[in-house]
């Protein structure tokens, strides 16, 4: 089977959670209002991934206002920062390592769960990888960059392991900082093989990357010690193509067939254009369908349209192939 | 930090010695107090179709105003507008330039900062004056305290772009510099005697350094006599042009001195006279810098800076720092400035 689907992770937040969580954050409620909230939310973007056919589904991220400050407020060493821009008017609060990273508890693991218990699909397990953890923080404890992040490489094996033995069979670690350093990129794969080391026979395991200067280093990249990349591609017009018939013969390609910093939304055949270049270098069997990234950043009528586009875009092209 | 400075004035202590502290670029247009939020919600309200440009632009200039008053309270000798209303470093310009359209995401060198890289489909043209009314915006805030306008260098501009109609990088930078010229002609008109040139990229392809040279020469030239120019390079050294640096154009050479530790050698192969920028201050941390500590460093390069007009202040834009943070980045630069110009003598 080739051309299945899955998303990257985020999901836009639905109206009455945005206001949740403004008025958790104002004191106006409590975390069990919020958490009854984000469940709501978790069931709907499952549901709406179910009626659309993705086959790889995701929480939606429901509980996650920020990909870094999400686990900064459940490590301990770690402190949330007051709010930083990352591009045109996103913002985020950018966190602090203040202290020895430690994980007291599992952060992900009973959200996982709750997903999992709510759909017959499979339901994808979604960190942030120890490189990005520490680059998109403001580390003002560790003596180097190198010690900071193999401390955070520590934590995120505990979490992904403890997913794994929950029973998450599809494990992603976003690196998306991996390319902003080149000469550090030995430190991240090191990193991100502490993490999935042991996951190997337990769970099929992911990266996603995008918007960097991956050409440079692409041979570098396709051999990061995972089994699956989600690679941007839309928005950067493809650029990788052709580098990606050196994609190693044991990985997955999940190409990013929808620009999420786009607010038009894909025709079925203007997906399947998209996916038809992909084959003319990755074979069907071992590509993936997603987007280019999470599509918190769109409505939710655009994130719908563009994931229908590309539903159907490979349903047809299945058919065509005999897939 | 030991203390805060107490007072604003010149720190001239000689004839021809100078030392000012300054912001470098932008500075966060976003605070954490809600009331600090407010071009952060006038831009999604005007996304979702609820606000107008006019009302966008009103509290753009509104912000403008709130950014210059706290640079002036950090008691800074030139401010800038904080770049608010730049979406990023390259897509702003490109949107006022005719001949580029910002495209696709690309980070913005090795930070968590996105911006939309542009793209070249034509010559590249000046449509109309599009930075100085952010300059007069800034300026009736800040009165006698010097605003400087910031630009992107075109050698920079060209190597982040994507390129699909010059044939060469060197024609694609020279029409920047031709457009941008044109800009600081307008702005010098209007009374702006600072401008900065970014060209971070010099320090990864130094090779650009004659094409550099060139192209800023004819966009300082634009600024008239007297102007305060700087050439500002950031997030790695110039070591490369250790041998060239009397090539490079200017008032002033903006160095980073806290990317690599190879710029603090160069400073003795600064020319005769030339001014230096001084990126003394990490605008990618939240760790502080002590004025002390930094004075300490700089000891050994006394007689060579006591005799030139010194700028000191953040390594780069502020942007990538909370607001809070950024504000202390300029305290601890004034402060600086204060500890030496009263204890090192400044003369000509």
């Amino acid at each position: 089977m080739g051309l299945l689907t899955t998303s990257v992770g985020s999901f836009p937040k639905p109206a009455d959670l945005s206001r949740a969580r403004r008025q958790f954050a104002e004191g106006d409620i409590d975390r069990a209002a919020l958490e009854a909230e984000e469940r709501k939310a978790v069931r709907e973007v499952l549901a709406l991934q179910e009626s659309l056919g993705i086959d790889l589904l995701v929480d939606g991220e429901m509980a996650r206002g920020d990909m870094t400050t999400f686990f900064a407020e459940r490590l301990e060493g770690m402190e949330v920062s007051g709010l930083v821009r990352s591009y045109g008017n996103r913002y985020y609060r950018k966190p602090r390592i203040v202290g020895e990273v430690q994980r007291p508890a599992p952060m992900t693991v009973e959200s996982w769960r709750f997903a999992q218990g709510a759909t017959a699909r499979p339901v994808k397990a979604i960190l942030t990888g120890p490189y990005t953890l520490m680059d998109w923080s403001f580390d003002e404890y560790y003596p180097s960059r190198e010690k900071c992040c193999l401390a955070l490489a520590e934590v995120v094996r505990q979490e992904a392991e403890d997913l794994a033995a929950a029973g998450a069979k599809d494990i992603q670690i976003d690196e998306p900082a991996i390319s902003a350093r080149q000469d550090e990129l030995p430190l991240a794969t090191t990193a991100l093989g502490i993490v999935t080391a042991r996951l190997r026979g337990t769970a099929r395991t992911w990266t996603h990357l995008c918007y960097g200067e991956f050409q440079p280093v692409l041979d570098r990249i396709l051999a990061l010690p995972v089994d699956g990349l989600l690679l941007e591609l839309s928005n950067s017009d493809f650029d990788l193509l052709d580098g990606l018939k050196r994609l190693p013969s044991d990985k997955i390609l999940g190409a990013g067939v929808l620009d999420v910093h786009n607010h038009v939304v894909e025709t079925p055949q203007q997906v399947r254009e998209r996916i038809e270049r992909i084959l003319e270098v990755v074979p069907a069997e071992r590509v993936w369908l997603n987007p280019d990234c999470g599509l918190k950043t769109r409505t939710p009528e655009e994130a719908k349209g563009k994931l229908a586009a590309m539903v159907e875009a490979a349903r047809t092209l299945r058919g065509s192939l005999g897939i | 930090m030991g203390a805060c400075p107490s007072r604003r004035g010149p720190a001239r202590a000689g004839e021809n010695g100078l030392i000012r502290a300054a912001n470098h670029s932008s500075y966060p247009r976003v605070g954490d107090h809600p009331l600090d939020q407010q071009l952060r919600h006038a831009l999604r309200s005007r996304d979702r179709g609820a606000a107008t440009d006019a009302e966008v632009a009103a509290v753009e200039d509104e912000v403008t105003g709130i950014v210059v008053a706290e640079q002036s309270r950090a008691f800074v000798d030139i401010v800038t507008d904080g770049l608010v209303r730049w979406e990023g470093p390259l897509s702003h310009v490109a949107r006022h330039l005719d001949g580029l359209h910002a495209r696709d995401l690309v980070r913005w060198f090795d930070t968590n900062f996105y911006d939309r890289r542009p793209e070249a489909t034509g010559p590249v043209r000046r449509r109309a004056p599009f930075l100085v009314h952010d300059y007069q915006v800034a300026a009736a805030v800040a009165q006698t305290t010097p605003v400087k306008v910031v630009l992107p260098g075109p050698v920079s501009f060209a190597r982040l772009s994507r390129d699909r109609h010059y044939a060469s990088l060197e024609g694609f930078a020279r029409d920047l510099a031709e457009a941008l010229a044109l800009e600081v002609a307008d702005l010098s008109r209007v009374g702006c005697r600072h401008f900065q040139l970014d060209e971070p990229m010099l320090c990864r392809r130094p090779e650009d350094g004659e094409l550099v040279a060139d192209t800023a020469a004819r966009v300082f030239a634009a600024a008239g006599s007297g102007a305060t120019t700087v050439l500002s390079t950031y997030y790695g050294d110039l070591t490369a042009l250790s041998g060239a640096l009397d090539r490079l154009p200017g008032s002033h050479l903006g160095l980073d001195m806290i990317a690599d530790a190879g710029n603090w050698k160069l400073l003795e192969k600064l020319p005769e006279r030339k001014g230096v920028y001084l990126g003394l201050f990490d605008a990618r941390t939240t760790r502080q810098e002590d004025a002390q500590d930094v004075a300490q460093r700089l000891l050994p390069y006394r007689d060579l800076l006591t005799r030139r007009d010194v700028i000191v202040g953040p390594q780069a834009g502020l942007e990538l720092l909370p607001r809070d943070q950024a504000y202390e980045k300029l305290l601890h630069a004034r402060y600086l400035v204060e500890k030496l110009s009263r204890e090192w003598t400044w003369a000509s």
